[in-house]
């Protein structure tokens, strides 16, 4: 046990979920190596964006549960949990669709986003640290936003939401990273700029990942697991899920499809 | 830009404070002429209070009460009672020997204490709301499912009260009684109205004071990130049904404040402002005034009411109904920042619009503002 807690930030057991009869995950097992990128791919409706709901509370699983190892503490069953006490916690999770707080501006998202001062009592008699303020310049920067502090969050373009939605979670400094699709709807130019803030992310934090692009997967990938119909299919290197004949089958042969679907 | 709006909107709640606040001399100078109007002047005062309460819930948090009317209520008749045992000398009243009872029931016995009446009626409605607030957004119960609570919840405050007759006095509601100050009709009277309608008028400004560095504060950009993204807020770590509760909690208070106040201008008070279509009445005045500022309740609140003033004697009485009625749907479909969005972004944004189309060069460096202010 305690060999895990070094090696695993993660460790997804046996969770399955039925959604009103439907099974959307069936004993899922994946286990999360620390200061790694693992991608979770596969088709649309695979279940990907349900397996991190699971890890960061906003469904429950029917079954199985979600063990977390936080650098320094004591590691922690995060099924049964909070949503906001496992975002407390150090999980932090970007949406598939950005959601972002439109009528704030983006330094107003990213003080939001902060560690601490999560109470009441916190929330009103805050005042920002400067060592808090440049955090949040350093992470705006990270990912070109610096110029745009001041603006209203609505008035930005989609993919600087997306990136804005990444740098709030960069910016409470948690010990895991989930990315839903966080190049969903971006042009080749973009996804390819959210890859290079993506290795950038890699160097500090463990980062889970969703994405369909498969020029994406290749750029970042340290480990890929493969989701098919709720069920992992298999489990390995970029270059072995790649090579893997059932993948290829039931994932990349339509690959193109599910691209044309974002 | 942004300090310099919201200074701005200080400076006009400053004027229309210093307005209200000349009218009682401007009455005693003669200039103006009818004393019942500084008497509504005064309401107004009350009914902005209320206002502000309201659109912290509803503007800046999103959550949508139909039914503040209950706190605005409570507040009241807890003011009435201390009022009415003022009047009495502390026995028993009419309406509670008509009803059957032999000595002043236990629950009236409190309000002897001005004290106590005020830690009452500042109490009553911040527990009850809170613990109504808890159980219903500990249950992420929302948006038409809450309003549809608060209504049923007004509802029931005005069967209660109507049912209880020996201890509320039932549909009469409490009557007879002075302000605070004593009489406030007549001329010989003028200081006591001067001592209620000031002190009034301090509140509000006190309230409106807390209520903008509130939401100045991370307290309230917290309540903007729920109004725009619960989920995302939730998922920032934030126990967002605390603050929920918290946020409709103090305005209840605020509710029962401006109650507290209005009887002494009123001189009475009954349950038919705990009615659903009085609550809807309040938001009425926050949908026109501008949601999510705290000075358009305020300007709602009085322009309304104004209106109201003017137009609900005579021959416009039947036709008010439907004139509000109007006004708040072309508020909501047209206008959603109601008259403060109006001046603020709608007007200037036209106003833009038109001078791009004469002097057509500057037109992309507008363009890319529009894109900002949308
Ligand atoms: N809350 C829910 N209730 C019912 N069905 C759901 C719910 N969330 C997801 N599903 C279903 O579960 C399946 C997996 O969805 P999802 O995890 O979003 O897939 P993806 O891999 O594309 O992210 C889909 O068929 C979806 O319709
Ligand atoms: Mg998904």
């Amino acid at each position: 046990m305690p060999d895990v807690k070094s090696e695993y930030i993660l460790n997804i057991q046996n969770v399955s979920v039925v959604f009103d009869g439907f099974q959307a995950l069936t004993d899922v097992k994946a286990k999360v190596r620390r200061n790694t990128i693992h991608f979770f791919i596969g088709p649309n409706g695979a279940g990907k964006s349900t397996l991190m709901d699971i890890v960061c509370g906003k469904t429950k699983p029917t079954r199985g549960n979600v063990t977390f190892y936080p650098k320094d503490r004591s590691p922690m069953r995060l099924t049964g949990m909070k949503e906001y006490q496992i975002a407390q916690s150090g999980v932090g999770r970007k949406f598939q669709t950005p959601s972002v707080f439109v009528n704030l501006t983006v330094a107003e998202n990213m003080m939001l986003a902060l560690k601490g001062h999560k109470s009441i009592m916190g929330c009103l008699f805050y005042k920002m640290t400067e060592e808090e303020e440049k955090n949040i310049d350093e992470t705006l920067r990270m990912v070109d936003l610096e110029a745009f502090k001041d603006k209203k969050a609505g008035s930005l373009a989609h993919g600087q939401k997306q990136w804005l939605e990444i740098a709030m979670q960069l910016v409470q400094k948690p010990d895991l990273i989930m990315l839903d699709e966080p190049a969903a709807g971006m042009g080749k130019p973009e996804t390819f700029k959210t890859g290079r803030i993506l290795k950038e992310i890699k160097k500090q934090y463990s980062v889970i990942v969703i994405e369909h692009d498969m020029d994406f997967v290749k750029q970042c990938a340290d480990v890929v697991t493969v989701l098919h119909e709720g069920k992992v299919l298999m489990e390995g290197t970029v270059d072995e899920v790649l090579e893997d004949s059932t993948v290829q089958a039931v994932y990349l042969g339509r690959g193109g499809e599910h691209n044309a679907e974002h | 830009m942004k300090p310099l709006i919201s200074n701005k909107k200080n400076l006009c709640f400053v004027l229309i404070l210093l307005a209200l606040g000349l009218s009682p001399l401007l009455l005693q100078m003669g200039v103006i002429q009818s004393s019942s109007f500084v008497l509504f002047l005064g309401k107004c005062i009350c009914f902005s209070i209320a206002a502000i309460g309201l659109d912290l819930i509803w503007g800046y948090t999103g959550i949508l009460s139909l039914g503040h009317g209950l706190y605005f209520c409570l507040g009241a008749y807890c003011m009435g009672m201390y009022l009415k045992l003022q009047a009495t000398g502390g026995v028993i009243t009419d309406f509670m020997k008509t009803g059957g009872l032999t000595e002043l029931p236990l629950i009236w016995k409190p309000f002897n204490s001005f004290f106590l009446t005020v830690i009452l009626m500042l109490a009553v409605p911040a527990v009850l709301s809170g613990i109504l607030g808890y159980l219903i957004f500990k249950n992420r119960v929302k948006g038409v499912y809450f309003s549809i609570i608060s209504q049923a919840l007004t509802w029931t405050g005005y069967s209660l009260f109507i049912a209880l007759s020996p201890y509320t006095n039932g549909n009469v509601g409490i009557t007879e009684i002075q302000s605070l100050f004593g009489s406030i009709r007549g001329s010989a009277n003028f200081g006591h109205f001067c001592g209620v309608f000031y002190l009034a008028l301090v509140v509000l400004a006190g309230v409106y004071a807390l209520s903008v560095w509130l939401t100045n504060c991370k307290f309230g950009k917290l309540l903007i990130a729920i109004r725009d993204g619960e989920n995302r807020t939730y998922f920032s770590g934030y126990c967002v049904s605390s603050f929920k509760t918290a946020i409709y909690s103090f305005s209840a208070v605020l509710a029962a404040l401006a109650g507290a106040l209005y009887i002494n201008f009123n001189g009475s008070i009954t349950p038919s402002q705990m009615t659903i279509s009085y609550s809807i009445t309040m938001v009425i005045w926050v949908a026109v005034g501008g949601r999510g500022t705290i000075l358009g309740a305020v300007v709602g609140a009085i322009l309304i009411n104004l209106c109201e003033y003017n137009l609900s004697s005579g021959a416009m009485v039947d036709l008010w109904q439907y004139l509000i009625g109007g006004i708040f749907c072309v508020m909501i479909l047209f206008f959603k920042g109601g008259i403060i969005g109006l001046v603020t972004e709608q007007l200037p944004a036209t106003f833009r619009k038109l001078k791009n189309t004469d002097r057509k060069p500057v037109r992309v460096k507008a363009k890319k503002e529009g894109v900002n202010h949308a």
